[in-house]
């Protein structure tokens, strides 16, 4: 555990950017005032005031919302792999998990160039939480607010000082010449970390419902949930582990692109084929999602469910069908 | 990455989202957490809303029809020969052989420049935009009964309401982020009562679904009002101070005859009962109404009846109260405001008064026309006629969109001259003389006003695409052509000369609306905060509300042997009208790549159709063809939205006026459906 | 020697043939890759319309590469405007294929049901070329109409040395078959439970009933082998839209057994009969 200033992360930063590293950290949009992460050139840049998360996930940055893959040029096709050296300083524990299975589902096994090449010089600098929202249940998800691994360097901010401790090699080079904190200022950090979990809402539901998921297609809670369920899409688009494309053509007037864009498993398209349609209603589709979010058989490869605890999905859902409204109807079903 | 904080195109919800641009390029979005519209909310529509904007498809330089086809000009050429043969018609025939179409989609700086150029440059006051083949009878019908057109109350507040009554609106999938309030209220125990022929999504949530026959609902409301008064639940004091013409009303009231409710709307007299109570006694009580109120021969009427029931139980001037339109696209209610239409001035101000006319003709600087214009639904005759020799169509495609289609397409080809400016190559820009290619709203700055009167700010995020240039930009460069001196740098500059001329938006500027969330009109000085709910305590706009007898008239266009279903049109939410725009997302066009008609599944079997299987729709107008899809309806009726432009449902729809409004009456046609044998 | 797996690459219409009023055969050389496993399926790229997933319809032995298509959207409709000679993009092979080497010293049953019939041919021409350790070869096949009976010459040929049992929905002048849906012409003295490999490929329906029949017949689960023709996209396991449950049909299959299938039946029978 090293004790960094300010000033240490302006040191920081200048050797990124000499590495040749592009340094994404949060800062107010303009007009809206909602956060994003948006690209810097010192520490000062950054807006931790109010800064609880971005809208946007950090999948964003590796998989992102519409992009071409392919190129055709008349007889030469070309791949669209954008390989970029990024540093995300700032992603929260709740996202940098989610990334973790993403990485999982896109790299290991048939390996996604797209991804990879994108995600292959990219800095993890994450910043741990204290100030949770009434939406975030990082804490019941297992992702949260202190993050457990996967992080290159992790950050507390004590507001006058921060506790930076490395996760890799990489953070080992970068952490080396800086001072060790001294034990009692590891002791105030135990301390704002424990504070830190008194802060969460209490929930009107048991984690015991969140990772003992076993809810049967059949159930009444699917017709419940779907009822409510405007179809815009926002959940699969905001969560930090959706990871399902629609691909699609464009074409120009000397090229024609292939394109992959997000998609979203609550729309009755999604899962159409020539001449069946196997999930009409949005209760089956509800199920789809949740079970690939929460079945312990399907998550299986990533060790834990593939939900953090981030907390969009309950802010954009427009039919108040997310899943806090799951988890309250499981509650009510007898958990 | 830039992301550039903007208003959607697509409905008058006006959800906020940033656009995010890298190297020039919108690249995605995501929808605002802080706005208090949509609160980080934003339906399927919005979320693709980016992908029109570098379509390859998109209009990129002026275009002049040399033959049958189309030759690209410098925007030298274009504008003159536009200019020259403006010029030309109005000395031949003169200013009232023009019809200026304008956009509900534009800003409100482009719309006033519209009508500033039909009535300043061309002199006519024959400018109109769709509002007319959609509120229209909600501009007349709530200015007639309150004062003042609009929606009384704003968004936020249906959270609050205890009583919802929802008539004739597909809200979930029209107006999504007005839907998320509606269920927050109903989640908060408020009570649902939907009015319509089909059982839509929202009717599935609602406590009581009314599935009425189509346009009964003079006869639903006028019936709850009579409930109300005999039964003693009306806002006996409301009435009295605020309210005018309440004797008249009561007498019309006690000759109805409720005996006829149940055989005229289908619903039987003990549930139109039980919701005249409910919405008597709760508190507080909102209407929310849309097309299925408004676009029928008796729109108007249908409104006032709606206008009724809030004076009569005083649920109106206070929040979580009121008659609310929702409107469609993302700026009719400005194209409205700013007087894209034939019979007012920008703020609803009329030409027939001499003070008003004099103060626009001083600012303007020449005299403006006083005689009443023509409407949308009165241009294709008045073509056919000769009355009518050029257009100016603007962000609009009447050859799919309006209704008895084949003889709009029929009048826009006997045109002398056709100017079109938009940002595809639409139905309509195929038979224009001259095509001019449009920016779109991402691509430059201005203000759209939502349905609640919330003018907000658009930004511009890239520049339009080969040489398109924003609209205020071209219609500028027009009348400068033709000899006007009009020199604005900006849309702001445009803004200041609307908040001069209009007295609802008096107090807006570029300055008030950098920052913040907007301002909901009347904002009538630069110190006023906006308005966020409309004739406060009963102080309406007109002064006293007015109560008006209403008289129920069928649909025109008759169910008979021959003709046996009404057919009812609308939308859904995957696309946007004929899908110009959302046809270029892969995504929405997945949903129903098919037109589709939705018919109860005993009716279906009855004529020998089943579900997937293709149909014949026939009216007296026109056929076209569709699958079959089950559903829920009242008896004898039938639901088609006009998302299909290969099987454009207008041209089955029938186009006669309610006299008020001039409102055609499209949203009711009687068909005939007959399986096609062998497809499926 | 597996192309990217992501990048495909252009091939030219060698020939066209039309099999029935709306399905086509269209072959490619031999070079598009080495070889492949009969059942397994490659995604065709037309430019600007759209990428589907097809069934190789060709043995790994043959001198050509050739899919059976039929026109249902956008993407083959767009391919059938194609002329011979014409250029579209290919990658391929994918999928797991039918088990090839569960076919020694076994009788091969096959049952197909309309466009189904292509990669069970593959998987056929296949087991011909390697007869010696075969028992015998049975096709049992169901089409609509006679006029939609896929590979018409091939079958009449395959007869001389296969048996071959066909049947239509409904018939016409000139039929002379059985009349019926594909489950009736599977009878006892047909197949041999005991020692057979099954495969079935066909609608959704088609294969329910199937399967069912064969495990009335005394098949055992395991060795009944169904190719699940799923809305595939990506053909890698990562677009989502061929999960069923835990299985991606893409990279899991398209070939299951139905030993794996009945585990999940109960919960996923929907997505896996559609």
């Amino acid at each position: 555990m090293k004790k960094l200033s300010a000033r240490d992360f302006e040191i920081l930063f200048d050797l990124w950017r000499e590495e040749g590293y592009e340094i994404y950290g949060p800062r107010k949009a303009p007009y809206g005032g909602d956060f994003f992460f948006e690209k810097v050139e010192s520490f000062s840049e950054c807006e931790f005031d109010g800064f609880v998360n971005t809208l946007k996930p950090p999948k964003d940055f590796f998989f992102p919302q519409d992009t071409p893959t392919l190129k055709l040029y008349k007889e030469k096709i070309e791949s669209v792999e954008i390989t970029k050296k990024r540093v995300i300083f700032g992603i929260r524990p709740c996202d940098l998990e989610g990334l973790l299975i993403l990485d999982k589902f896109y790299l290991e096994n048939i390996t996604d160039p797209y991804y990879r090449a994108r995600r292959e010089n990219t800095l993890l600098v994450t910043f741990a939480c204290f100030n949770p929202l009434p939406t975030c249940f990082c804490k019941e998800a297992n992702a949260g607010p202190v993050a457990k691994n996967g992080y290159d360097i992790q950050v507390f901010d004590l507001g006058d000082v921060f506790i930076a401790v490395s996760g890799s090699k990489k953070g080992d080079k970068y952490l080396t010449h800086f001072e060790n904190a001294e034990e009692s200022l590891l002791e105030r950090l135990k301390e704002e970390n424990k504070r830190t979990l008194e802060k969460f809402s209490v929930r009107p539901w048991s984690s015991q419902n969140l990772h003992n998921f076993n809810i049967t297609k059949d159930s009444g809670i699917w017709r419940e949930l779907g009822k409510y369920c405007l179809k815009c899409g926002g959940c699969n688009f905001l969560c930090p582990t959706c990871s399902c494309f629609n691909t699609y053509d464009l074409t120009f007037t000397d090229y024609v692109e292939q394109r992959r864009e997000w998609d979203s498993c609550l729309l009755e398209g999604y899962h159409k084929m020539a001449g069946s349609n196997p999930k009409p209603d949005a209760a089956s589709r509800m199920h789809f999602r949740f079970e690939c979010k929460l079945s312990p058989e399907i998550n299986k490869p990533y060790g834990r469910i593939s939900c953090t605890g981030c907390g969009r999905c309950i802010q954009t859902c427009i039919g108040d069908a997310h899943i806090e409204s799951l988890l309250i109807l499981m509650e009510k079903e007898g958990g | 990455m830039k992301r550039v904080l903007t208003v959607c195109p697509y409905c008058a919800v006006g959800c906020n989202f940033y656009l995010e641009v890298e190297d020039g390029r919108v690249v995605g979005l995501t929808p605002s957490l802080n706005h208090p519209i949509n609160e980080g909310g934003l339906c399927i529509k919005g979320w693709h809303a980016y992908q029109v904007i570098h379509h390859p498809d998109r209009l990129k330089f002026p275009l002049v029809k040399d033959g049958s086809t189309f030759k690209q000009v410098s925007w030298d050429k274009a504008i003159s020969t536009v200019a020259q043969k403006f010029l030309e018609i109005k000395n031949k025939y003169g200013p009232d052989a023009f019809a200026v179409i304008g956009s509900a989609r534009y800003t409100n700086e482009e719309n006033f420049l519209i009508q500033k150029f039909a009535r300043a440059v061309l002199g006519t006051n024959n400018v109109d935009h769709c509002a007319r083949i959609c509120h229209s009878p909600t501009v007349t019908g709530l200015s007639m009964a309150f004062g003042s057109g609009a929606m009384t109350n704003s968004i936020a507040e249906i959270e609050n309401a205890r009583m919802l009554l929802v008539v004739g609106s597909n809200t979930t999938e029209a107006h999504p982020l007005i839907a998320r309030r509606i269920i927050r209220a109903t989640k908060k125990g408020a009570k649902l009562v939907v009015v319509d022929p089909r059982k839509s999504d929202i009717a599935e949530i609602a406590d009581f679904h009314l599935k009425i026959q189509p346009n009964s609902d003079i006869i639903l409301f006028t019936a709850m009002a009579k409930i109300i008064v005999e039964h003693n639940l009306y806002n006996e004091k409301f009435v009295r101070l605020h309210t005018e013409g309440f004797d008249q009303y009561l007498d019309f009231l006690q000759q109805f005859d409720l005996s006829t409710v149940e055989d005229i709307t289908g619903v039987s007299l003990n549930l139109v009962e039980k919701v005249a109570r409910m919405y008597a006694t709760t508190s507080p009580s909102t209407i929310i109404y849309c097309l299925g109120v408004t676009e029928h021969l008796t729109g108007t009427e249908n409104v006032l009846s709606l206008a009724n029931l809030a004076l009569l139980t005083g649920h109106i001037g206070k929040p979580s109260t009121g008659v609310n339109p929702l409107r469609g696209q993302n700026n009719v209610q400005g194209a409205s405001d700013m007087a894209v239409l034939a019979e007012f001035l920008p703020g609803y101000q009329k030409y027939t008064d001499p003070e008003t006319v004099r103060k626009f003709e001083r600012e303007w600087g020449v005299k403006i026309p006083v005689n009443m214009g023509l409407t949308i639904g009165e241009y294709p005759d008045a073509i056919l006629n000769g009355k009518i020799k050029a257009m100016y169509i603007t962000g609009e495609d009447p050859a799919l969109t309006d209704p008895d289609t084949s003889k709009v397409q029929q009048a826009l080809q006997s045109l002398e001259f056709l100017v079109v400016q938009d940002i595809f190559m639409t139905k309509t820009a195929e038979m224009a003389d001259v095509v001019l290619p449009a920016a779109l709203w991402a691509e430059k700055d201005g203000t759209f006003t939502n349905t609640e009167r919330r003018i907000q700010r658009i930004r511009k995020a890239v520049d339009p695409p080969g040489e398109a240039k924003p609209d205020w930009e071209i219609i500028s460069m027009l009348a400068k052509k033709m000899g006007f001196n009009w020199d604005y740098n900006h849309p702001s500059e445009i803004m200041d000369e609307i908040a001069r001329l209009t007295p609802i938006y008096g107090g807006v500027s570029y300055d008030r609306l950098e920052n913040g969330w907007g301002l909901q009109w009347p904002v009538r000085s630069h110190e006023h905060p906006g308005t966020p709910y409309l004739h406060k305590d009963g102080n309406f706009a007109r002064g006293k509300g007015k109560f008006h007898v209403v008289h129920y008239q069928p649909p025109s266009d008759e169910r008979n042997d021959q003709y046996p279903f009404y057919l009812v049109t609308g939308r859904h939410g995957f696309h946007w009208h004929v899908g110009s725009m959302t046809g270029k997302s892969p995504e929405l066009v997945r949903e129903y790549p098919k037109p589709y008609v939705v018919m109860n599944k005993n009716e279906a079997e009855t004529i020998g159709a089943s579900e997937g299987m293709k149909v014949k729709i026939k009216s007296r107008r026109g056929e076209i063809e569709a699958f079959v899809k089950y559903g829920e309806l009242a008896p004898n009726t039938v639901f088609m939205t006009l998302h299909f432009p290969e099987e454009p449902v207008n041209l089955l729809m029938p186009n006669t006026l309610d006299p008020y409004s001039k409102m055609p009456d499209l949203k009711v046609a009687a068909v005939k459906i007959e399986p096609i044998k062998g497809e499926k | 020697m597996k192309r990217h797996l992501f990048k495909p690459i252009m091939a030219s219409i060698r020939k066209i043939v039309k099999e029935t009023p709306d399905i086509k055969t269209f072959y490619f050389d031999r070079s598009l890759w080495e070889s492949h496993i009969p059942g397994q399926f490659a995604e065709l790229w037309v430019p600007g319309a759209g990428e589907i997933p097809l069934s190789i319809a060709s043995s790994p032995g043959e001198n050509h590469i050739a899919f059976t298509v039929k026109k249902v959207g956008l993407v083959t409709s767009e391919l059938f405007n194609k002329q011979e000679g014409d250029r579209i993009a290919i990658r391929g092979p994918f999928g797991n294929g039918f088990p090839l080497e569960k076919f020694k010293g076994k009788e091969l049953v096959f049952v197909g049901g309309g466009i189904g019939l292509p990669p069970l041919m593959s998987t056929i021409i296949f087991a011909l070329n390697s007869r010696n350790s075969l028992k015998g070869i049975t096709l049992f096949y169901g089409a609509r109409t006679p006029d939609d009976i896929v590979y018409k010459k091939q079958l009449e040929e395959l007869s001389k040395e296969i048996s071959v049992y066909l049947t239509v929905d409904s018939g016409n002048d000139s039929w002379d078959g059985p009349i019926g849906v594909v489950t009736e012409i599977i009878t006892p003295e047909r197949v041999n439970p005991k020692n057979s490999i099954a495969m079935v490929c066909g609608p959704g329906i088609m294969m329910y009933f199937t399967v069912k029949k064969l495990m009335n017949l005394g098949f055992k689960a395991s060795d009944i082998y169904l190719s699940l023709e799923h809305h595939m996209k990506c053909a890698v396991g990562k677009c989502g839209h061929c999960r069923i449950g835990p299985y991606y049909v893409c990279t899991d299959g398209p070939v299951f057994s139905y030993e794996s299938l009945e585990e999940i039946e109960k919960k996923y029978a929907g997505d896996i009969w559609r």
